[in-house]
């Protein structure tokens, strides 16, 4: 067939799928509302074959351009990503989380020990060895977490009023949410991002709270932190899975290239890192809202418990039912 | 894949077809974040008038940073057809590997990346990523699967120098057919050695050299083209 009977014969029906194809663009209307939208996947397809025909026929690259500029319009109709509804996200939080952090178990101890062996190790040389200590942490910020949890003075509390509760919530969640991303994007280069910020966070964590032990400040500390830090801890750690795991992928992809193992596991470890940012954001909320309130400790310790009662228990049985034994 | 003379990736479609995609290089998504930056940069000095309205006022300020901090491409990547605003002022748009248009993985996965594309400092590492591979990717878009092309326009023909059609006597590939017609619309650019040294490469296939060879590709340029 020469280029000018292929032309005219389909003519009209590229012009009509050019016309519906803008239409679409502006998405005024609801979808089944345009004229000829059942035709769509048709006309699609038909072009698509058309410009195999026109390449392999050779009917010059203007027509080959202009159908290559069609059907990648009309790709971009029929594939367009599918809106999130708000059923998933509570399927997610309800069993897909807690299911996706039980199939890494394993790397969440690790986790775990990443940051809990320098936080031990800080905080008993905190204990023994005071003097070393400030060779470790810098002394303004010991000296500004002295005052903030002062006994005598009460800071903490009575700080903050109602809206100050607020403005902390955001500070909280701008902070501790963006040091869970960081965790994770940092596991890019081999998992070593997200083990350097694992490991700084327990040399921090271990270094106030053995400073605190030997100086008595504990009984302001620990029932301000033992509520939120049941989410906010845990969180970490599972952020630091998603790092560990996108880097474990570079070190040993397995039977796959490097570059195809990280697109594979890049939703898993997407998944641990926002369900753990969405965790974190939970603990803003207890540490603004909670932590601070004028109460005894015996109270913020029994709330305490149910809070880390609460997480342990999510994170173990949620989703159990149903959940496929094989990864 | 064999070496390639230009950005155009060919993807394939299900529909048996290769689409094709002009792949943006640095420079282009450099200068796009140039303008984000900026944009983003005036937003959260408009919002720090909120500061007056005390710690109310302080909370939106937090969030609405944290929200620019990592979620500030993916709004606009979800919402404006792949595109931040910077991207849009230059024509580009991120889509799939596959060509299809990004979905929220791969659009939170690709921006919360850009923190180790930004290391050590002015996106060095995203820098060389990019440099290495052949489509352009940083990091993040290795990961997540993503491409930043620039939005498929209507392209139009080049001008070409006047020259009597020739058929090709077999069928050329595509990266062939825009080799024979970047050659013409360049020519008349070059002095006529520099023209006929060039032509002189495709000698043995041609069967002609000197300016009888470039006359000939400008001929099967031509016939490419469409003229007939």
């Amino acid at each position: 067939m020469k280029r000018e009977p292929f032309v005219a014969a389909r003519e009209a029906r590229w012009k009509a799928l050019e016309q519906l194809l803008e239409s679409l663009a502006k998405p005024k209307l609801r979808r089944a509302e345009h004229a000829d939208v059942a035709q769509f996947p048709r006309w699609y397809r038909q072009v698509c074959q058309d410009l195999a025909l026109a390449r392999r026929r050779m009917y010059g690259r203007e027509l080959a351009l202009r159908l290559n500029h069609i059907a990648l319009a009309g790709r971009d109709q029929l594939y367009k990503a599918p809106v999130r509804t708000l059923a998933e996200v509570t399927e997610f939080a309800a069993r897909g989380f807690p299911r996706l952090v039980r199939s890494e178990a394993k790397l969440l101890w690790v986790s775990t020990a990443v940051f809990l062996v320098p936080a031990l190790i800080v905080g008993s040389i905190a204990m023994v060895r005071p003097d070393l200590l400030y060779a470790i942490v810098d002394i303004e910020s010991l000296q500004e977490a002295e005052r903030m949890y002062d006994p005598d003075s009460r800071t903490i509390e009575d700080a903050r009023d109602a809206s100050g509760n607020v403005a902390m919530f955001a500070f909280y969640v701008k902070h501790n949410v963006g040091i869970d991303f960081q965790i994770f994007a940092g596991g890019l280069p081999f998992g070593l991002g997200s083990i350097l910020f694992l490991a700084l966070n327990g040399v921090h964590l271990g270094a106030i709270v053995g400073h605190f032990l030997t100086i008595g400040y504990e009984r302001t500390l620990f029932p301000f932190v033992v509520g939120h830090s049941s989410f906010e801890l845990t969180a970490m750690l599972i952020a630091g899975v998603a790092g560990l795991r996108l880097g474990a992928v570079l070190v040993a992809p397995g039977r796959r290239s490097r570059r195809r193992a990280l697109i594979d596991i890049g939703p898993h470890c997407l998944k641990l890192a926002l369900g753990a940012g969405a965790m974190t954001v939970l603990a803003a909320f207890i540490e603004g809202f909670w932590s601070a309130q004028p109460l005894p400790p015996s109270v913020k310790y029994a709330v305490g418990a149910v809070l880390w009662s609460l997480v342990v228990v999510y994170l173990v049985f949620a989703g159990r039912s149903g959940e496929s034994r094989t990864r | 894949m064999s070496e390639r003379i230009d950005t155009v990736r060919t993807v394939e479609a299900p529909e048996g077809v290769e689409l094709a995609l002009h792949v943006a290089g640095p420079y282009p998504r450099a200068l796009a974040y140039v303008l984000d930056f900026m944009l983003r940069n005036s937003i959260t000095s408009v919002l720090s008038v909120f500061a007056l309205a005390g710690s109310v006022g302080w909370a939106v300020i937090l969030l609405t940073m944290f929200v620019l901090e990592w979620f500030y491409p993916v709004v606009f990547e979800l919402t404006m057809q792949g595109a931040t605003p910077g991207k849009r002022v230059l024509g580009l748009r991120v889509l799939r590997d596959d060509g299809t248009p990004v979905g929220w993985r791969e659009s939170v996965l690709r921006n919360m990346l850009s923190a180790v594309d930004f290391l050590p400092g002015l996106w060095g590492a995203g820098f060389i990523s990019m440099l290495l591979s052949r489509d352009g990717k940083r990091l993040g878009d290795r990961v997540a699967g993503t491409l930043v092309v620039y939005v498929a326009r209507h392209e139009t023909l080049r001008n070409l120098p006047a020259a009597e059609p020739l058929h090709p006597p077999v069928a050329l590939t595509l990266e062939e057919q825009s080799a024979l017609v970047e050659f013409a619309a360049r020519k008349p650019s070059w002095s006529d050695a520099r023209a006929a040294e060039l032509a002189g490469h495709l000698a043995g296939v041609t069967g002609e050299s000197g300016a009888a060879g470039v006359d000939k590709l400008l001929g099967l340029a031509v016939w490419v083209e469409g003229g007939r």
